[in-house]
C-alpha cells in the first residue's frame, strides 16, 4: 500500500478504511504476540479500529498514525485481559499450531515470555522500533524498556540456547 | 537469525479475510460499533486464507563470532599475549579495529557476566549484631561478594531502583522507610546499577552518560562518555547516609566483586568516534573522581594497559581495584581488544575469551584464559592458558586448592546455505552451522599449564550447567535428555567420571543443597527436547556420587524466571526450608522434604504491573520480606503467613 493512495479524501487525510488495509496486519500481529491466541486477537483488532474511527481527526501523518495504533493494541490488550487469562500455555500450543500451521520454536519461546517482554520484542524485532521508540510506545522510560529487552533475550538465550545467535550476541557483545 | 525467525513466524498470523472484511465494510460506513462488545466474528470460517509459507527445517546452530585475544605483558615473563604499548600504537590499534569492526557499542544494556566458582559455597546466612541470621546475597563463593539490587545487614534492607534507592528499618510488622537516595543524573541518562554493604559503607554502582572535562582543560573540552561510578557513602547511621565519593571509570557496567574491603569494578569501554591522536583521553579509558559535581579525568597511563596482539574488537575492559574504606582507587589495568567473561576466586581474576579459529575450511572453539592476580588492591597479570571449545558461564570454572579447573564444549562446524523465507529480504545466507559437539573437563595447575583432563563427553550435546564442589563437579549436558555428570577431580592427572544420570528436561542452575542432595533449577521439554515447557525443580541425591539418583522432581506451572541465568535471583535455605525465586509475574517460594518432595509454600502476585525490577526476597530474624519495587512483603519465617506491607513512599520513577 503506497503512501499516494492513502490520500484519498478531500482533506488529504486517508480514509479509515485505507489505514485499516494498511495496518490491520500489524495491529494483529502485536495483538497475538500479546494474547497467544486468535479469539483476543480478533476482539482488539475490531477494539482498536473503532476507537481508530473516534480519533481519526487527531492523527497529524502517518507516523503518529501507526504510533497511536500500537498504543492502542497495547491499551486494548491491558484492558482485556486483566487478571482473566493467567495461564499462557493452557491452549496455546493448539492456537499457535493452528495459525502457523506448523511447528515454531521461536514464536513458541517469545510467548513463553511475560507479556510485557514479548510486547517489547515484537516492536523491536518485528517492528523494528529504536529503544527510545518503544519507550514512547509503551509510556516507559529507555532504561525500563533496555532492562526488559535484556532480560527477554535472556530467556531467549536459555530456551533457544544458542541456536539464535543474534539474540546472544547481543547479549553479550555490545 | 532471531529476527529473520521471528519475523518469518510473524508473516504467517494474519486476521482472517472473513474478519477483515466485516470491519472494512463496517469502517466504510463509518458505523458504531458498539464499544465493549467483542462480539466474535461469526462469519469467521475454519478455512482461513493464510498465506503458509514454510520455513525450512534447518536449525540454527551458529554460534556468535566472539573475538578475544591474547595478552602480552612485557613486565610479567609468563604472560605473553598482551603487551604495554604506547599512546601512539594504542591510537593507531583503535583507529584500525573500529574501522573494521562491526561493534554496536550502543545498546546500553547491562551484561553482567558470570563468573567461575572456586569451590566452596558461600554460607547461606549471616548473624548481625544482635544474633538475628539474616540471609545473604546468594554468591559462589565464601568470601567473594557479588553485586546485587538487594543488601541488607540484618537490620537495614538497602534496595535499589532505577533512579533512587531506598532505605528500610528491618522489624517485621513494624518495618519502616528511613531513607531514600536519589540519583543525580538527569532525565533519561543513566541508571543504578547495583551495590555493595561493606561495614559502614554503601557502594551504589551506576551507568550514566557524563560530560566528562579532559585533563587541564577547560569545560569546553570535554565529551559524552558513557561512564560508571561507584558511589560510596558513610551509612553508620543509615537514616542519614552520607556520600563521601564516586569513583567512576569510562565504559558501560560489566561485572565487580568485593573481597576483604576492595571493590573490583570491571567496565566495557569503547573509544569515541572522535579520537584524537594528540589526546590520548579520546581513545584510552578514564578515570575520575566526582567531587561536588565536577568531573576532571585522567586517562590511564600506558603502563596500565595492554594492547592484544590480534586485537580486533574495538573495546576495552578497564578493571579497577578500589579500597571502601578509603575511598581510593588504588590500581586500574585495562586490556584492548578481548571481549570475555570475568571470573573471580579470593586472589584471581580470570579473563576468559572464546573465540572460533579458521583452519582452513574448518573452525575451532578455542578459550582463551588470562590471570589477574589481586593483592593489597594491585592488579597484576600472571598466567595464560588456551584449551579447546568454549564456556557456558561463571559456574563453568572453578578454582580450587592452586587448579583451575573448567568445563568446555566443543563445537564442529560444517558449511552450509540457508534461503530466507518469506521476508523482504528473500536472500540466501551461507554459514557454518555446528554439525557434531563434544564436551571436556580441563585441569590446570597454579601456572595454567594442563594437569588433567577428560575429552569427548556427550557427543552431540552441549553443557548447560555446571557446579564445582571441592573434589568433585556436577554438569549437566543435553539435547534431547539431559545427562547429569559427575566427575572425580581428587586427583588433578587423572579426573574421572564417577556416573551419568539420563533425566528429560535440562537444568540451568545446579546449587548444594545440603550434605547429599544437589537442587537443579531448569526446564522440563517436549518429547522430542527442541524447546522447552515449563520450569522444572529437580533434587538430585549424591550422596553416592557413582550412583547419583533424582529423588523428586517438580515441574511448576510457569515458563520462564530470571533464576535461570541469574543465581542471585535464587534464595535457597536449607534449614529454612527456603527455595524462592520469580516466574512470570509472581514470586514463588517452595520447600522440600525427603518424603514428599517439593511443594509450594507461598506464592505472592504482582498482577499485570509493569515491575522493571525481578523481586527480591531476604530474611532476617523471624521475618521473611520479599522486596518488589514498590515495597516490603512481610511473612513470618516460620510459616510464610502474611504480617503486613510496608510501601516505599516515592513511586519508582518511571511507569
Amino acid at each position: 500500500m503506497d503512501t499516494e493512495s492513502l490520500r484519498t479524501n478531500e482533506n488529504c487525510r486517508p480514509s479509515a478504511n485505507a489505514v485499516f488495509n494498511q495496518y490491520a496486519d500489524m495491529v494483529y500481529r502485536l495483538a497475538f504476540a500479546r494474547t497467544g491466541n486468535r479469539y483476543d486477537s480478533d476482539d482488539i483488532l475490531q477494539e482498536v479500529f473503532l476507537r481508530y474511527l473516534r480519533h481519526e481527526a487527531d492523527m497529524t501523518d502517518d507516523a503518529h498514525r501507526k504510533a497511536w495504533l500500537i498504543r492502542a493494541t497495547i491499551n486494548c490488550s491491558k484492558s482485556l485481559l486483566g487478571s482473566a487469562w493467567m495461564r499462557r500455555t493452557v491452549g496455546l500450543k493448539d492456537d499457535l499450531y493452528t495459525e502457523m500451521k506448523e511447528h515454531s520454536e521461536v514464536y513458541y519461546a517469545v510467548l513463553g515470555l511475560p507479556r510485557k517482554y514479548r510486547t517489547v520484542i515484537h516492536l523491536y524485532y518485528y517492528e523494528n522500533y529504536s529503544v527510545a521508540e518503544i519507550a514512547q510506545l509503551c509510556s516507559s522510560r529507555p532504561s525500563t524498556v533496555k532492562s526488559w529487552l535484556y532480560r527477554a533475550r535472556r530467556q531467549l538465550e536459555q530456551k533457544l540456547k544458542g541456536e539464535m545467535p543474534d539474540v546472544s550476541s547481543e547479549i553479550s557483545c555490545r | 537469525m532471531f529476527r529473520q525467525k521471528y519475523r518469518a513466524d510473524n508473516e504467517k498470523i494474519k486476521a482472517d479475510d472473513a474478519l477483515k472484511f466485516y470491519i472494512s465494510r463496517k469502517l466504510e460506513n463509518g458505523a458504531n460499533l458498539r464499544a465493549g462488545v467483542a462480539k466474535r466474528v461469526a462469519v469467521r470460517t475454519a478455512a482461513v486464507a493464510l498465506s503458509l509459507v514454510l520455513i525450512g527445517s534447518a536449525v540454527w546452530l551458529m554460534r556468535p563470532a566472539k573475538v578475544e585475544q591474547p595478552i602480552e605483558n612485557v613486565s610479567s615473563p609468563v604472560v605473553t599475549q598482551a603487551k604495554t604499548a604506547s599512546y601512539e600504537e594504542l591510537y593507531e590499534a583503535v583507529k584500525t579495529m573500529r574501522d573494521k569492526t562491526l561493534y554496536n557499542g550502543d545498546l546500553g544494556i547491562d551484561t553482567e557476566l558470570k563468573e567461575p566458582s572456586t569451590g566452596s559455597t558461600a554460607p547461606d546466612a549471616q548473624w548481625d549484631s544482635e544474633q538475628n541470621r539474616y540471609s545473604q546475597t546468594n554468591t559462589q563463593v565464601a568470601g567473594v561478594d557479588e553485586a546485587d539490587a538487594v543488601k541488607t545487614d540484618g537490620e537495614y534492607l538497602y534496595q535499589i531502583r532505577v533512579e533512587d534507592l531506598i532505605i528500610s528499618r528491618l522489624d517485621g510488622a513494624q518495618s519502616a522507610q528511613v531513607a531514600r537516595l536519589q540519583s543525580d543524573f538527569a532525565g533519561e541518562k543513566g541508571d543504578y546499577v547495583s551495590i555493595y554493604l561493606w561495614g559502614d559503607r554503601l557502594v551504589v554502582l551506576r551507568t550514566n552518560e557524563s560530560n566528562v572535562r579532559r585533563k587541564n582543560m577547560t569545560a569546553e573540552d570535554s565529551d559524552d562518555r558513557m561512564i560508571t561510578g561507584a558511589e560510596i557513602y558513610d551509612v553508620s547511621d543509615p537514616a542519614s547516609p552520607r556520600k563521601i565519593t564516586e569513583l567512576w571509570q569510562t565504559g558501560y557496567y560489566l561485572n565487580s566483586r568485593v573481597v576483604d574491603g576492595r571493590l573490583y569494578l570491571f567496565t566495557q569501554d569503547v573509544p569515541s568516534r572522535n579520537c584524537e591522536k594528540t589526546l590520548p583521553e579520546t581513545f584510552v579509558p578514564c578515570f575520575g573522581e566526582t567531587l561536588n559535581a565536577q568531573a576532571n579525568s585522567e586517562p590511564a597511563s600506558p603502563k596500565d594497559i595492554r594492547l592484544l596482539a590480534d586485537a580486533e574488537s574495538n573495546c576495552y575492559v578497564v578493571a579497577s581495584a578500589i579500597d571502601i574504606e578509603n575511598a581510593k582507587t588504588t590500581s586500574t589495568l585495562s586490556l584492548l581488544g578481548w571481549s570475555g567473561t570475568l571470573y573471580a576466586s579470593k586472589e584471581n581474576l580470570y579473563w576468559i575469551s572464546t573465540d572460533q579459529i579458521e583452519e582452513g575450511s574448518a573452525l575451532r572453539d578455542c578459550t582463551r584464559i588470562m590471570r589477574i592476580h589481586f593483592e593489597n588492591g594491585i592488579l597484576t597479570l600472571t598466567g595464560e592458558a588456551e584449551v579447546p571449545g568454549d564456556i557456558l558461564n561463571q559456574f563453568s570454572c572453578d578454582e580450587f586448592e592452586g587448579y583451575f579447573r573448567l568445563v568446555t564444549t566443543t563445537n564442529h562446524y560444517e558449511t552450509v546455505e540457508y534461503s530466507a523465507a518469506s521476508g523482504p529480504e528473500g536472500s540466501s545466507i551461507v554459514t557454518k552451522v555446528k554439525s557434531e559437539s563434544e564436551n571436556n573437563l580441563y585441569i590446570l595447575d597454579s601456572d595454567l599449564n594442563l594437569a588433567g583432563k577428560i575429552e569427548g563427553l556427550a557427543k552431540g550435546e552441549q553443557v548447560y550447567s555446571v557446579r564445582f564442589l571441592g573434589d568433585v563437579a556436577y554438569f549437566v549436558t543435553f539435547r534431547e535428555i539431559d545427562p547429569l555428570f559427575s566427575a572425580d577431580l581428587s586427583d588433578p592427572s587423572a579426573p574421572k567420571i564417577m556416573g551419568e544420570l539420563k533425566i528429560p528436561g535440562f537444568s540451568s542452575y545446579l546449587h548444594p543443597y545440603s550434605e547429599n542432595l544437589l537442587f537443579g533449577f531448569g526446564y522440563s521439554t517436549n518429547a522430542k527436547g527442541s524447546q522447552t515447557e515449563h520450569l522444572k525443580l529437580s533434587m538430585f541425591d549424591t550422596s553416592d556420587p557413582y550412583a547419583v539418583k533424582e529423588s523428586h522432581t517438580l515441574e511448576i506451572d510457569a515458563t520462564c524466571s530470571d533464576a535461570t541465568y541469574n543465581h542471585k535471583a535464587i534464595l535457597i535455605d536449607s534449614t529454612l526450608n527456603l527455595i524462592a525465586f520469580p516466574v512470570n509475574d509472581s514470586y514463588q517460594i517452595y520447600g522440600y522434604s525427603a518424603e514428599d518432595g517439593f511443594y509450594l509454600r507461598k506464592e505472592v502476585s504482582f498482577g499485570d504491573t509493569w515491575q522493571t525490577l525481578v523481586p527480591r526476597s531476604i530474611y532476617s530474624g523471624d521475618y521473611f520480606y520479599v522486596c518488589s519495587e514498590n515495597g516490603l512483603g512481610i511473612y513470618n519465617l516460620a510459616d510464610l503467613s502474611p504480617v503486613g506491607q510496608m510501601e516505599y513512599t516515592a513511586n519508582p520513577s518511571h511507569e
